[in-house]
């Protein structure tokens, strides 16, 4: 990757920041960050420092006089909304305020108002940020008057506006934040934004092979495997013919992603190392019993790993198309067989190639010598192969809740893809996109579910909801729940409740659907 | 509560105590917890083989098989001699199990359901995973089902028809009788499952939307109690 450390006018990363695709760039990565970028929409360095610091805490929770918090207030301002006009407290802050609309965002700039307008030295300067930063009271009161003294004697203001102006000051740097460091943190977030628009597979699979460090490393998984196919990179599930031990680049057109063995609940590096060695391109060609007997028993793959591996089809390849449940069922009954027995079969398979786990038991039984009472065992594990004791066939909902508890999220298929889909008219991606408008009918699984009281409206302090939902095409992380439509369905508003919602596009945000009923599906 | 899904079942077995009695088939069906439909797939049937021999089964810690007991579940000892082990039977109901457990820990493990379970099937379950497994280490006791959660249908069907004088017993043949279920393959371990499951599916959905009209939130708020 070549490019000029002291350029950040590429359009096309600017561009992606302001979709808010930011999962995974630096400082912009949670709902919050993504949800700001698309309503700031930053164009430089400076903008994007300015944003970085306005979803901190403090600036998200601190109020205007109309109730909205200096995040929307900034918001609202660089995108020239009529009913949010660019206001100074005195004209002679224009310019020092003017590249933050009249917010004031940076601590650097309340110094700056105390150097031009009560004259104060750097040093005092410095005190003012300290004072209040700590909310020191008997420091404040000192400062305090400095302050008054200053501007009385500078002249620029009057007594009232700086006494104004002083407590405004002391209000805003209770979330304003330190300059350098937002612009130092927005260089940082331009060059990831950089890395996720050029080398889009590069990065998903260096962010994913970091997953495991995150505080929730299943969600962390989950959401960049969502992120990645709404970018176009389709993460596969391991397969014989594409065992890696770690998440892994495969083809590139269209490119790929494979999904790592050691990422995989209940495998050990030591179990991925095995499958991902030396010999692995022979592993395409094998069979259910050859994986049975060359790899799970020769490479002495503990049960709670096979188990996991069978159940994301670890094990299928173009010579294994046997279901899951099957294989399963197969492995817990030469489970059952002893140590000599399992290893008679291994030793004879070569030749015998039987083509089934029944049909090797009988041989072996033949090739050894097994008691009579053992013999009553062994023969009931053979007709309990022939003739299972439940459904073996895959269904699509077990293959996906199973991945989904493997893998933090189903890559075969999804929960609906077992559901008539007669009544949809969109799938989760159609709207996250932000293509379509008007009426939408989803059928999608819960994913998550934020419940929030309300402040304003009809009657405030009622229970509504917002969603995260998803389908095989993708995530929507933004369904939202009105109170009265909340009230009537929260039953049916559970994780992993797969459900027919009926709804619309917000007009504010086209990425977002208003869920006007549920159904289970 | 209700992401956990329902699996009721029911043992035929050859004689009636709990602690001691041999089974003879079990059956299960999986109940889809939201939707409260089958689950694809989600049928387990198969007939167990106990000791024949009664000095054997004696010996063996169990009541030898009650030929009162046989002609009611219509089995003879030679069809039972060729049945699979209980061990293999059970290792595969343990696995049948595990598939609807969705986060395989034992708190989001499937509810037990069944009729009389709590007196009847139930210690079975426990004998049976103490001797072939899982168990839950640490409080020793079963670990296919969730620990704390059963539903007994007898003990719920028990409670609503308490006061309906035109109830006059609580046996599986009696109620069906009363819910117009034909009785043709009664005592049939895999038909008493899919009886049981239907009647639980129809209360279920009954108390979803009562429960829904019905609110006790803050129900003895106002002080007026029962019992003082």
């Amino acid at each position: 990757m070549s490019f000029d450390i002291n350029n950040f006018d590429d359009p096309i990363v600017w561009d992606l920041i302001c979709e808010g695709s930011t999962k995974g760039v630096f400082q912009l990565e949670s709902s919050l960050g993504k949800h700001w970028a698309k309503e700031v929409k930053p164009k430089n360095i400076k903008e994007l420092a300015a944003l970085i610091s306005l979803i901190r805490p403090g600036c998200l929770k601190a109020r205007d006089a109309d109730g909205k918090s200096m995040t929307q207030v900034y918001a609202d301002r660089k995108a020239g909304k009529p009913n949010s006009p660019v206001e100074y407290l005195h004209e002679s802050l224009e310019p020092i305020l003017k590249e933050t609309y009249g917010v004031l965002v940076y601590q650097e700039q309340s110094m700056m108002i105390a150097q031009q307008l009560a004259g104060f030295n750097l040093k005092e300067a410095d005190a003012l940020r300290k004072a209040i930063g700590k909310k020191k009271a008997d420091l404040m009161e000192e400062v305090k008057k400095t302050f008054l003294k200053g501007t009385e004697k500078k002249g620029i203001i009057t007594n009232e506006v700086a006494e104004e102006l002083f407590s405004w000051i002391e209000k805003s740097n209770r979330y304003a934040f330190n300059k350098s460091h937002a612009v130092s943190y927005a260089i940082n977030a331009y060059w990831s934004a950089y890395c996720k628009a050029y080398r889009v597979e590069k990065f998903f699979n260096t962010y994913l092979n970091r997953a495991d460090r995150k505080p929730k490393p299943d969600i962390e998984k989950k959401q960049l495997i969502s992120d990645a196919k709404r970018c176009g990179i389709d993460v596969l599930p391991p397969r014989l013919q594409h065992l890696t031990e770690d998440f892994s680049i495969g083809s590139l057109d269209p490119p790929k992603l494979y999904y790592g063995l050691r990422h995989i609940k209940n495998v050990g590096s030591k179990e991925a190392l095995a499958l991902d060695c030396d010999d692995k391109h022979q592993f395409v060609e094998y069979s259910w019993m050859d994986c049975l007997t060359k790899l799970i028993h020769v490479k002495r793959l503990n049960k709670r790993s096979v188990i996991a591996l069978i159940s994301v089809g670890a094990f299928n390849g173009p010579n294994n198309r046997e279901s899951r449940q099957r294989m399963l069922y197969e492995f817990d009954s030469w489970k059952q067989l002893s140590a000599r027995e399992q290893q008679t079969i291994v030793d004879n398979y070569a030749d015998n190639k039987p083509k089934s786990l029944s049909e090797a038991i009988t041989q072996m039984t033949k090739d050894i010598k097994v008691n009579s009472r053992r013999l009553s065992t062994v023969e009931d594990i053979v007709n309990s192969l022939d003739n299972p004791f439940y459904d073996l066939d895959d269904k699509a909902e077990t293959m996906a809740s199973d991945e989904e508890k493997y893998m933090s999220c189903a890559l075969t298929c999804s929960k609906i893809d077992g559901i008539d889909l007669n009544v949809t008219t969109y799938a989760c991606k159609d709207i996250a996109n932000g293509t379509i408008t008007g009426k939408a009918n989803i059928a999608a699984e819960v994913v998550s579910v934020r419940t929030y009281k309300t402040k304003r409206g009809k009657n405030p302090g009622q229970l509504m909801a917002f969603l995260c939902v998803e389908d095989g095409t993708g995530t929507l992380d933004s369904v939202t729940v009105f109170p009265e439509c909340y009230d009537e369905h929260k039953d049916l508003l559970v994780e992993s409740n797969t459900l027919l919602i009926i709804g619309e596009i917000s007009k504010k945000d086209k990425c977002s659907l208003i869920a006007n009923q549920f159904s289970q599906i | 509560m209700n992401y956990r899904d329902i699996i009721v079942f029911d043992f035929e077995t050859g004689g009636r105590n709990p602690h001691k009695c041999q089974p003879t088939q079990i059956a299960a069906v999986a109940i889809h917890a939201r939707k409260l439909t089958l689950q694809p797939g989600g049928t387990f049937n198969s007939e167990i083989r106990p000791i024949i021999d009664d000095e054997k089964a004696i010996a063996a810690g169990f009541d030898p098989l009650e030929d009162e007991a046989l002609d009611i579940t219509r089995k003879t000892r030679a069809k039972l001699a060729k049945a699979p082990l209980p061990k293999t039977v059970w290792k595969k109901f343990a696995q049948f199990c595990d598939k609807y457990n969705f986060k395989k820990t034992s708190y989001y493990a499937p509810i037990a359901a069944g009729y009389n379970i709590n007196g009847y099937d139930m210690p079975i379950v426990e004998r049976m995973c103490q001797m072939y497994g899982p168990v839950d280490e640490k409080r020793g006791r079963q670990k296919i089902f969730n620990p704390i959660f059963t539903m007994d249908m007898m003990q719920h069907i028990y409670c609503w028809f308490e006061n309906n004088a035109d109830v006059k017993g609580y046996s599986m043949d009696y109620l069906r009788d009363y819910f117009g279920m034909p009785k043709d393959n009664a005592h049939d371990a895999l038909q008493d499952v899919k009886d049981t499951a239907n009647i639980l599916i129809k209360f279920l959905k009954m108390q979803r939307n009562l429960s829904k009209k019905i609110k006790f939130e803050k129900a003895f708020a106002t002080g007026e109690m029962y019992v003082v």
